[in-house]
């Protein structure tokens, strides 16, 4: 070949080498054909210089990693039985109507507001503002329903209010997310309880839901926390605490979508035993209307 | 242009050197920075007996079969043009005058050089990641087993021209 014509198809085969590889940047499907042209072509015979695995070991092989599949997707499935049957085992759900339901997705917004998605949805009998618990209490309520998924606000997102009873007196309070302009610093995670009344929580106590009518968006007696601190009386009309909420919102996996259930039969009247009566009158009514 | 001998094996040296880099010596347990650029010492040979066009030339197909051989390249045709590039630099130091045993080693190290500047050249482009030390040392074994296999190649070259078969 002359050196002349030996330039030019230089020239000509970097160029072409050039454009293939501005194609190949560009995203030109072509680039991919050729590139299955190679293992197409040298494919077979790297197999055979690697020494590629006799089909029987190589079935066995597959067997073995399709069996470890299975066995990791059984251990998956009994974790899940076995927070399902917490959860329905737990004092929260006792006595409730609930659909369980599995968190499939999770948004933390900038905004402050963290709130989960679960898989039940207006097809399996949730409705906006149902409460949601998991087995150690009160996870949040649904906010937003589609037919096969809802949207859950989690107990301490920005703009999540919950009015409690504190303590075994039950003095009335509500519980919210630390707010910006709080006077004490609170651990993070934990919640701000401020009562309604002029009484004074005690380290310990247990804060429980008051409940709605008809349970929406909370229902009756439901766990929230426990208090853990009580902030410094500075005169102030009310007192407030720190509140440590009972589940990790962190972690929330199996829930469950309290169904409300209406009140139907009316509620009787009941005679105090314990205290001997003279008088024959009708004893009060026990417990706090719901 | 009918085929030679010298083609013939040129051709099938590249194909062999590109398959062993690629498969066979990984799988025989060799670490990554023990692996010549076997490739690049077979241009190298070309290039420092024939002079830049040619060794660009022949850099180039090599680097197109190097690319070729599974894992294909990614872009395709960058490592064709490195090779190209390294096979018109190794091919400046063809000297019919000198018979130095040093040329064609330090023209193997020139274009190993070549090679391992247009791999960071790319990385820095491409926001990628090079090895920088594995491949100097990669650039070490290259020209330590090209020492020895050069002139066994341009023997075999120029035997192969005297005889007119290449």
């Amino acid at each position: 070949m002359q050196p002349a014509a030996r330039r030019r198809l230089l020239v000509v085969l970097a160029s072409l080498t050039l454009a293939l590889l501005l194609a190949d940047l560009a995203g030109w499907a072509g680039a991919d054909r050729l590139r299955s042209v190679g293992g197409l072509v040298l494919g077979p015979v790297q197999r055979a210089l690697s020494g590629a695995p006799h089909d029987e070991l190589a079935a066995v092989q597959a067997e073995n990693v399709r069996l470890r599949t299975v066995a990791a997707e059984q251990q998956h499935r009994l974790d899940e039985l076995g927070r399902l049957e917490e959860l329905l085992g737990s004092g929260v759900t006792t006595g409730r109507t609930l659909v369980p339901a599995r968190v499939v997705a999770t948004d933390v917004s900038p905004l402050g507001g963290r709130s989960v998605t679960i898989d039940v949805g207006s097809r399996d009998g949730v409705r906006p503002d149902s409460t949601v618990v998991a087995a150690d209490g009160l996870v949040g309520r649904v906010t937003a329903v589609s037919p096969w998924t809802a949207d859950v606000q989690v107990l301490g997102s920005a703009g999540s209010v919950v009015a409690v009873r504190v303590g075994p007196a039950g003095t009335l309070a509500t519980v919210s997310p630390p707010a910006a302009g709080d006077s004490e610093s609170r651990p993070r995670g934990s919640l701000r309880l401020t009562g309604v009344v002029p009484a004074t929580p005690v380290v310990g106590d247990v804060v429980r839901t008051l409940g709605s009518v008809d349970e929406t968006p909370y229902a009756a007696g439901i766990v929230v926390g426990t208090v853990t601190a009580v902030d410094p009386d500075r005169g102030q009309l009310t007192r407030s605490a720190t509140v440590r909420p009972a589940i990790d919102v962190d972690a929330i996996d199996v829930v469950g979508v309290l169904v409300p259930t209406a009140r139907s039969t009316t509620r009787p009247t009941t005679r105090p035993t314990t205290r001997p009566t003279t008088l024959a009158t009708t004893g009060p009514t026990t417990g706090a209307p719901r | 242009m009918r085929p030679t001998l010298l083609g013939l094996l040129r051709t099938a040296y590249v194909l062999v050197a590109a398959l062993l880099v690629a498969t066979l010596l990984p799988r025989l347990g060799v670490p990554p920075r023990w692996v010549p650029d076997l490739v690049l010492v077979g241009v190298v040979a070309t290039a420092v007996l024939r002079g830049p066009v040619h060794g660009a030339l022949v850099g180039l197909l090599a680097g197109w079969v190097v690319e070729l051989v599974p894992p294909v390249g990614s872009p395709l045709g960058l490592t064709a043009l490195v090779m190209m590039v390294a096979g018109f630099v190794a091919g400046f130091f063809r000297r019919t005058s000198s018979r130095s045993r040093l040329r064609a080693p330090v023209a193997l190290l020139v274009a190993g050089v070549v090679v391992l500047a247009g791999r960071l050249a790319a990385a820095v482009v491409g926001d990628g990641s090079v090895e920088v030390v594995e491949g100097l040392w990669r650039l070490g074994v290259t020209v330590a087993l090209g020492a020895l296999l050069l002139p066994a190649f341009l023997a075999l070259d120029r035997a192969l021209v005297r005889r007119r078969l290449g």
